[in-house]
């Protein structure tokens, strides 16, 4: 059936947009949980001062 | 103890804010294990992560109350033995408390150990901020036989201290009491300059004359605490003199003649003889204030305990041992539960199958949705009581001698002591894990550590590692995942060997490792670690796995082959004709002797059974051509020959490269393939059948023996780390070169292994 369809490929589309974000997010902090307001290391090298 | 009101509450906005309401700003700091997050805890409400065990604190935490109309802002911070700048968590607390000034310190002192841990409080103290000491754990030195006078320590060193037991929130009214009334002035535990002796306080005052001539420098940093950090050769107070002093060359050469003077005068480094000033001044504190109560009686639990388990050889084996035992109970408690879930999941799919009209979105929800993330939540079980009992070990105060034991091994190995906490932390996830060698002051200790710490097998493998021994060696499953695991650090130790003679060449630097008295873990701690760790599991499946199913399980589902082979549906005509001419054959029999209905009856039934048996094959065999036609499959037939020698086939393959995005995704893809290779077919009542747990599925598959999955387990337990490990290990050590040789030494470790294990196994005759 035609929204079968509709269903699957919204669900892959979402999921995909889902996975995108994720890995940049990961790979842009280095798959750090923290919130850098309350990282120890915030004089570390993660980003520049002004984007903690 | 009085009962006081107190609100918790989260930081409130300013605009919000009474205006009668004063904000005061309170760092919590202390020794490493002294219980400051206990004492956070108790003060906020919160449930921070709180482990008998050093080092846990590795950012920086704050919580809000409101107590008294004052709005109290907690900071908890790192653990630190002194305030120099040798470890980054010294240089993390002394920073705070430099830039940040709160307004006042909490310095939690373990009672046990009054005397090491009064340094650090001596250098806040001449840090010139306010502080109370919180004599934490008073109970336990109690037991001990120490009677601290809390009143006498404090006229002696002139800061008020408060009897605390942080676990059980005992003193914290007036601890809270006493930060107010040194916020606004009512009490004053100002600046006070411990004297050095004359020799060292000439020198001192003359550095203090020098850095004197910068009023700008001076006014930002207390100038008697710069002095005494220079005599200290403190790289960091030299730095910041360097850059910010005005006379910054006379200032160094001054203190350079002072440190060149002390030495000649007391043949020490004048690091030394600072040192040791200030413990002759806390151990005279201490003779006053502190009695010791000798109970003959009294009977040392921990130092019983440590005989046995700090003992140079047996405290290994008890170390691994301990851990055997903890797998031996996960499995026995986790696996029987793990398999109703997995049950409830087949039953869920049949259910599926019987009500959804066939089609796509059936195929799609069975396969991809159920397949996919129940596969990884079956094992969360499993999960859960192995994390319970990794909190249990490290509330308890073991996991710091099993680090002290573990130490002597790992030099042996080119590794640093302090090496076995990221390993251990390693174990519930390698980002963490990777995270907390920063610890590790040798930069080639650290790389060293971080290089093999993704080789421990992490909450991610576990579900991987518990199906394939629960399918393959269902007797003795819990040991054969034990041996996986100690694989792993047999690996790591002798990796890490291997490393430090060809790569990171350099002697491990020395390793002090805190060792807390042994405590009964709350249920509560014990159940908030257990629950923290094991909820990210649940999480990860709901977000992440489930989006990583739907897509692998399109990547699987597509494209469709427009026909399947037209051999089947001979095969299938030649079957139903066989079968057919059988059920005649026999009805005629059954005619002509009707006494023989209840033989003829058995032998229908067999032929039945045998019928449906051969259209499932032929049934099956279409679903894996379709599988095999799709994108992943052809993925998977094209890297094939590549692990051919592993033993796995261009299924498994496929598992692995999903495996890359996290290792749980193995699972999950493992229960799509699995599922899609196997076709349901309609039975006589036009009833599906009923779905087979995936363990079920892959034991019964003829093309898996115990020889193949054991190869694969070490595989997966080697091989490339996922993708948030790589991107945690390029932004600590800050260039790409080390992901990429973590990742390509790792596979090609992987799959050496795994060759030499099935290669071998066969030649024996094994697989």
């Amino acid at each position: 059936m035609w929204y079968e369809y509709v269903i699957i490929f919204s669900l892959l589309l979402l999921s995909i947009i889902f996975l995108v974000r994720y890995f940049r997010k990961k790979l842009a902090t280095g798959a750090c949980e923290s919130d850098c307001t309350t990282c120890i290391y915030k004089n570390d090298a993660c980003h520049p001062p002004q984007q903690h | 103890m009085k009962a006081e009101s107190f609100r918790i509450h989260k930081p409130a906005k300013t605009k919000t804010m009474k205006a009668d309401i004063s904000t005061i700003r309170v760092a919590i700091a202390g020794n490493p294990n002294a219980g400051k997050t206990s004492l956070f805890n108790a003060l906020t409400g919160q449930t921070q992560h709180v482990g008998n065990y050093p080092g846990v604190t590795v950012e920086k935490k704050s919580g809000h109350i409101l107590y008294k109309n004052y709005d109290i802002e907690l900071v908890d911070l790192p653990g630190t033995y002194s305030l120099s700048a040798y470890s980054i968590e010294e240089i993390v607390a002394r920073d705070f408390v430099l830039k940040n000034k709160p307004d006042v310190i909490i310095d939690v002192l373990d009672s046990t150990n009054l005397e090491r841990n009064l340094y650090l409080c001596l250098q806040f103290q001449e840090l010139g901020v306010p502080m109370v000491g919180a004599l934490n754990m008073t109970d336990e030195a109690e037991k001990q036989g120490l009677r601290i006078d809390d009143h006498l320590l404090s006229k002696i060193l002139g800061i008020p201290f408060i009897k605390t037991i942080g676990s059980r929130g005992a003193g914290k009214t007036e601890l809270l009491d006493r930060v107010i009334e040194l916020a606004s002035g009512r009490i004053s535990s100002t600046e006070r300059h411990l004297n050095y002796g004359q020799e060292l306080e000439q020198e001192h005052n003359k550095l203090i004359e020098v850095l004197g001539t910068d009023p700008d420098f001076v006014s930002r940093y207390n100038s008697h605490w710069m002095a005494i950090k220079l005599l200290e050769s403190d790289t960091d107070a030299s730095a910041k003199i360097q850059a910010k002093h005005r006379n910054a060359a006379i200032v160094q050469s001054e203190a350079e003649k002072s440190r060149t003077w002390i030495r000649q005068h007391f043949g020490e480094d004048s690091e030394v003889v600072v040192g040791e000033q200030r413990y002759a001044y806390i151990h005279g504190a201490c003779r006053e204030a502190v009695t010791v109560v000798t109970d003959q009686n009294r009977i040392d639990h921990t130092e019983i305990i440590d005989k046995i388990v700090l003992d140079r050889y047996f405290g290994l084996l008890i170390f691994f041992g301990v851990m055997f035992l903890i797998y031996q109970l996960t499995f026995a408690l986790g696996n029987p539960i793990s398999d109703r879930i997995d049950e409830f999941f087949a039953w869920l799919q049949t259910l599926l199958l019987q009500n959804l009209r066939a089609g796509i979105l059936q195929d799609f929800l069975v396969e991809g949705i159920i397949g996919g993330v129940g596969g990884v939540l079956v094992f969360f079980p499993i999960v859960l009581f192995l994390f319970l009992g990794l909190s249990f070990l490290e509330d308890t105060g073991y996991m710091a001698r099993a680090a002290f034991v573990m130490d002597k091994f790992m030099h042996i190995f080119g590794l640093h002591g302090r090496s076995f906490i990221p390993l251990m932390v390693s174990t519930g996830c390698a980002v963490p894990g990777v995270m907390s060698a920063r610890t590790l002051v040798n930069p080639k200790d650290r790389i060293l550590t971080i290089m093999v710490s993704p080789l421990m097998m992490c909450g991610a493998k576990v579900p991987v590692i518990a199906m394939l021994t629960a399918a393959f060696f269902p007797k003795n499953a819990a040991t054969v995942f034990w041996s996986i695991w100690l694989a792993g650090w047999i690996l790591a130790l002798l990796l890490a060997r291997i490393f430090r003679n060809m790569l990171f060449k350099g002697e491990t630097s020395p390793f002090v490792m805190e060792l807390p008295p042994y405590r009964m873990p709350t249920l509560r701690g014990v159940f908030t670690h257990m629950w923290e760790k094991s909820w990210s599991y649940i999480k990860k499946a709901g977000t992440f796995i489930l989006a990583a199913s739907i897509v692998i399980w399109f990547i699987l589902y597509f494209p469709k082959l427009k026909e399947p082979d037209p051999q089947y549906a001979t095969q299938r005509q030649q079957i139903q004709a066989e079968y057919q001419l059988a059920v005649n054959r026999l009805d005629s029999t059954l005619v002509q002797h009707p006494d023989l209905r209840v033989e003829i009856n058995q032998r229908q039934g067999r032929l039945a059974a045998e019928y449906h048996q051969q259209l499932q094959q032929i049934e099956n065999q279409i679903a894996r051509d379709e599988l095999s036609y799709s994108f992943g499959g052809r993925l998977g037939r094209i890297i094939e020959p590549v692990f051919r020698p592993c033993g796995f086939d261009w299924r498994l393959d496929v598992t692995l490269i999903a495996g890359f995005a996290a290792k749980e995704v193995i699972v999950s893809s493992m229960g799509i393939i699995y599922g899609l290779g196997e076709a349901a077919i309609e039975t006589d009542d036009q009833q599906p059948e009923v779905k087979t747990p995936l363990k079920e599925k892959l034991r019964k598959d003829p093309h898996y023996n115990q020889l193949n999955m054991l190869a694969f387990m070490l595989f997966v337990l080697i091989y490339i780390p996922c993708m948030a490990t790589l991107a945690a290990v390029k932004k600590e050590l800050g260039k790409l070169k080390y992901p990429l040789f973590l990742a390509g030494y790792t596979l090609g470790v992987a799959w050496l292994l795994a060759t030499i294990i099935f290669q071998m196994g066969k030649i024996w005759g094994l697989g």
